[in-house]
């Protein structure tokens, strides 16, 4: 069975690439648009691994990644930015996301990053 | 609120902060689906691989302007720590695009104390630095890299054995705005100086061995 990713990002485009890329490299890809939204499909689709920008509306990400951990303290959680914002980025790393990712994204390091991620969300998971 | 003198230099930095992110939100689109047609056309005719890699290529570049723009735009927050110049100096050097006819030699010193500098700015800073010594650089040229103990600092040269100056007044590469690279708006000079003084460094170009010399002066770290 494929492992879950929950791609979470407030941009379309973003969404759409990342989906076709992902579902490509074998992933099921979920899609969210902002933090609120991917905090409930966390609880909905249980993902082996997240992957979410920090500027959103509605609910940043770092906010989402709090709610996120609160509730499943060992899923990965890869942030990407395309804003060097100093303090959410700090927080985010206080916070133990797993990796921080500048946009535009490398994308042959995400897909390393990403399959890193969802075998370690799987040994956690077991 | 009414917009003075003062605030304007502000809200203009908060402004290009703002412009960049949308850009980069942009060109991060435009990549991953040059990155998908990559993988589904790889088998294709050899001038559609070109024309995706020039879609890249552009697109990185476009990138590093908006780098260039947001870092001379705002003053960044700098994480020193202590660090080896000679590694540093090593993958800037592995990760540059010099000609591949340009002979290349390291004399680095292998007794070095560490700097005590912000990495990430300091890659930045010598891949822009490469990117000026090597882009004069052709076949028979020279470029020499070399790292001492001066004092309280730790000093690298790049002599490059081109007589082409890299200006017309050579200390003018760290003025905005003079196009002394190929790409670029003439920013990578002067943000390059920005960072380093930051670090409680110095950068600057003189004469060197039959060409032009750029020395980077970084701060001794190890509490030394």
């Amino acid at each position: 069975m494929a492992e879950v990713l929950l791609v979470c990002d407030d941009d379309l485009g973003m969404r759409e690439t990342l989906f076709d890329i992902l579902s490509d490299a074998g992933f099921e890809v979920r899609l969210a648009q902002d933090g609120r939204d991917a905090v409930s499909q966390v609880q909905d689709h249980r993902p082996n691994v997240v992957l979410m920008d920090i500027k959103m509306p509605v609910m940043n990400g770092v906010e989402a990644f709090k709610a996120i951990k609160a509730r499943q303290p060992d899923l990965p959680v890869i942030m990407m930015t395309a804003y060097a914002l100093d303090e959410m980025i700090t927080e985010a790393i206080s916070q133990g996301a797993t990796e921080i990712v500048p946009k535009p994204l490398d994308l042959a390091r995400l897909l390393e990053l990403v399959n890193g991620a969802a075998k370690q969300g799987m040994r956690e998971g077991e | 609120m009414t917009e003075t003198e003062t605030d304007r230099p502000v809200i203009s930095g908060r402004l290009m902060r703002s412009v960049g992110h949308e850009l980069r939100n942009r060109l991060g689109v435009m990549k991953n689906s040059t990155y998908y047609l990559g993988m589904k056309l790889q088998d294709q005719d050899e001038k559609i691989r070109k024309h995706i890699k020039l879609f890249q290529d552009e697109i990185n570049t476009m990138d590093k302007i908006i780098t260039d723009l947001m870092d001379f735009a705002w003053v960044k927050r700098t994480v020193l720590a202590d660090a080896d110049l000679n590694a540093i100096l090593r993958e800037s050097m592995a990760a540059a695009s010099l000609p591949s006819d340009v002979d290349v030699s390291l004399e680095l010193s292998d007794d070095l104390p560490p700097v005590r500098v912000d990495v990430d700015q300091m890659q930045r800073v010598l891949s822009n630095v490469l990117q000026l010594a090597g882009q004069a650089l052709g076949q028979g040229h020279r470029l020499t890299v070399r790292t001492r103990r001066n004092g309280g600092y730790i000093e690298a040269t790049l002599d490059n054995s081109t007589s082409s100056p890299p200006a017309s007044d050579p200390q003018a590469v760290f003025d905005p705005l003079q196009l002394t690279m190929s790409r670029g708006i003439g920013l990578a000079m002067a943000v390059s100086r920005k960072l380093v003084e930051g670090q409680g460094g110095e950068i600057s170009v003189e004469s060197g061995e039959g060409g032009f010399r750029y020395v980077l002066r970084l701060p001794v770290g190890g509490g030394a």
